[in-house]
């Protein structure tokens, strides 16, 4: 028997195979971009909201150091991807009745009760493609999806209570900034601590009323959520602080109390200079 | 005309290979990157144990009997911001005493003290404070906002403290805490 | 027809491998944990040097500050040392820093003694919200 294979092969075209071999490739290539590409860009999406969420951390720290250490001049140079970031003037929220904490305690040198109104301003990241909204404000790194209820502290803001004397120490920083300002990509957010920080100590005899810390939230940027798990959770003080019934109306202030002995307020400005 | 096919599949390859590379570079790039590596601090770290060791080399008394003033005492309380200034740039710079670009520590001490008010009433007690010292670069390097960083010292004085202002306040023993700031010039 | 010529293809391999390894590098990069606040930051928070100053300055005016019947100056020296630490702790360090002697303020407790040394206790308290510091020393004083 004779096996007959022709090694003739000026039939098949080099050719005409490359393109069918190419057309596979290519076709490939096109099914992973159509269905890999979205899951990849949510990824990217994700990890841009976790890095930006370090970002805000990095700028808290910083903001820390400036503030309880004392020191004029900082500066931090951040990388912004996938969104911006907004400076909110502390002032302009006042103005427009943005979020903002109103402390009432008992004065001790005027011998009467006295309320005093905090708009802290923020340094606040939007996220263009995605839904996260990261904010530094009063100290306290906080986030919340845009469009939906509820919010959460990332970082806490450094407030607290001492056990052995009874003494609670809030920080009330504001953020001012000379005019409005947005950053995109990479920049370097240069801050200031010019002024000394203005401080209110009082000794409270037994029988004083409590301290009553309300938090009114700006209804398009709400973090009430995140206020009350920090005040009422047991970060400050064990058992925390205790919290009205909520009204329920939008706009009305959730209002903790707490009993104290001696109460401290530092109130910080930090001035962001540019980025 | 016969086209030459040689080394299609290479074009391809490279094609390929280049969109890869393009790819990379995207992913970096576009990642947020954090410009405040995990190192950024450590000089800070290692200044600010530089400026309390400073402080307290400068704070320890001759003599071993309680309350005996160090050499850091008598300078606050004789307001010698000039021997403060030398003593401290000469412990910074210990070690170095290189280069001006090593040496390029710039501070500036403040002094605190407790003012007491008018009654008992620890309320009214009120803090006071003065520049008692600088480095000699400091109104310059001032100008190019530097990050600095702070160190703090109880200093015991036996009487009050020499800085401005001073014949308003108290002349008794008291602690005043000596601030210094420090940053790279 | 012309056969396709391959050397060299260990050439291009190569290339592939690198173009997939800087690929793979670069995932990690942009996968690697961010850490907001460094160890650094961490020790720089830390009191450590405050806590040590505050001590030390008790431990080295220990001697003079327990009070002896029958005279108040002490006590003066006492309150006196006691205001400044706890207002310019609270100003410039954001601490609450307080101590007391014998037990004169708020631990209630006195003296020991033995043949030799009377003990004097002293009860330093430090907190700045980040770090709580409590500590009992005896000081001895020959009797």
């Amino acid at each position: 028997m004779k096996t007959c294979m022709r090694k003739d092969e000026s039939g098949v075209s080099e050719a005409i195979g490359f393109i069918l071999i190419f057309t596979i490739v290519i076709l490939g290539i096109s099914i992973v971009t159509l269905y890999g590409y979205p899951v990849l860009a949510d990824a990217k999406i994700s990890s841009d909201e976790k890095i930006m969420e370090q970002n805000m951390i990095v700028l808290q720290n910083d903001i820390k150091i400036l503030t309880r250490n004392n020191v004029p001049y900082r500066d931090t140079t951040i990388g912004v991807s996938g969104g911006s970031i907004f400076v909110t003037n502390s002032t302009t929220s006042g103005n427009e009745g943005g979020e903002h904490f109103t402390l009432t305690y008992f004065n001790t040198s005027s011998g009467a009760m006295e309320t005093t109104e905090y708009y802290p301003g923020s340094l606040e990241f939007v996220s263009g493609e995605g839904t996260a909204v990261v904010s530094v404000s009063n100290g306290a790194v906080v986030k919340r999806q845009q469009d939906q209820d509820g919010s959460s502290m990332i970082s806490n803001p450094r407030w607290f209570y001492d056990e052995t004397e009874g003494t609670l120490v809030i920080f009330m920083t504001s953020i001012t900034s000379p005019q409005e300002m947005t950053l995109g990509g990479i920049g370097t957010i240069q801050m200031a601590m010019l002024d000394a920080p203005e401080i209110h100590d009082f000794k409270y005899a037994p029988g004083t009323p409590e301290v009553k810390i309300e938090y009114f939230p700006d209804l398009d940027d709400d973090y009430s959520r995140a206020w009350e798990n920090y005040l009422t959770g047991p970060f400050i003080v064990q058992g925390g602080f205790s919290m009205d019934v909520p009204t329920g109306n939008p706009g009305d202030p959730d209002i903790y109390r707490l009993n104290v002995n001696r109460l401290v307020i530092k109130e910080y400005t930090v001035e962001i200079l540019g980025i | 005309m016969v086209m030459n096919d040689e080394g299609q599949l290479y074009t391809i390859e490279g094609i390929t290979a280049g969109v890869i590379m393009l790819v990379t570079a995207f992913t970096i790039f576009n990642s947020g990157l954090v410009y405040t590596p995990g190192d950024a601090h450590i000089s800070d770290m290692q200044i600010q144990q530089l400026g309390y060791d400073a402080l307290l080399m400068m704070d320890t008394p001759e003599d071993m009997s309680p309350l005996s003033a160090s050499p850091l005492a008598l300078m606050i309380q004789g307001n010698d911001g000039s021997g403060f200034g030398n003593e401290f740039s000469s412990y910074l710079k210990s070690g170095t005493g290189t280069t001006d670009i090593v040496d390029s520590l710039e501070f500036n001490a403040t002094v605190y003290n407790r003012v007491l008010g008018n009654n008992p009433n620890p309320d009214d007690d009120y803090v006071h404070s003065y520049q008692f010292s600088s480095s000699t670069m400091y109104e310059e390097s001032q100008l190019t906002r530097e990050p600095a960083i702070s160190v703090t010292r109880y200093v015991w004085i036996p009487g009050r403290p020499g800085g401005y202002g001073n014949n308003e306040y108290d002349n008794t023993e008291q602690l005043v805490l000596l601030e210094v700031l420090i940053w790279r010039r | 027809m012309e056969a396709l010529n391959d050397d060299g293809q260990w050439i291009v391999m190569m290339g592939f491998l690198v173009a997939i390894g800087m690929f793979m590098l670069a995932i990690v990069i942009s996968q690697a944990p961010l850490v907001g606040q460094t160890t650094a930051e961490s020790v720089m928070e830390f009191p450590k040097n405050e806590v040590q100053d505050v001590r030390g300055k008790l431990i080295s005016m220990g001697g003079a500050l327990p009070e002896i019947p029958g005279q108040s100056d002490r006590e003066v020296l006492q309150d006196r040392f006691r205001g400044d630490i706890a207002l310019l702790s609270m100003s410039r360090n954001n601490a609450i820093a307080n101590y007391s002697v014998d037990g004169s303020y708020w631990a209630a407790t006195g003296t020991y003694e033995d043949i030799f040394y009377t003990y004097h206790q002293i009860d330093i308290h430090y907190n700045n919200g980040i770090t709580e510091y409590t500590e009992t020393l005896l000081l001895p004083e020959r009797r």
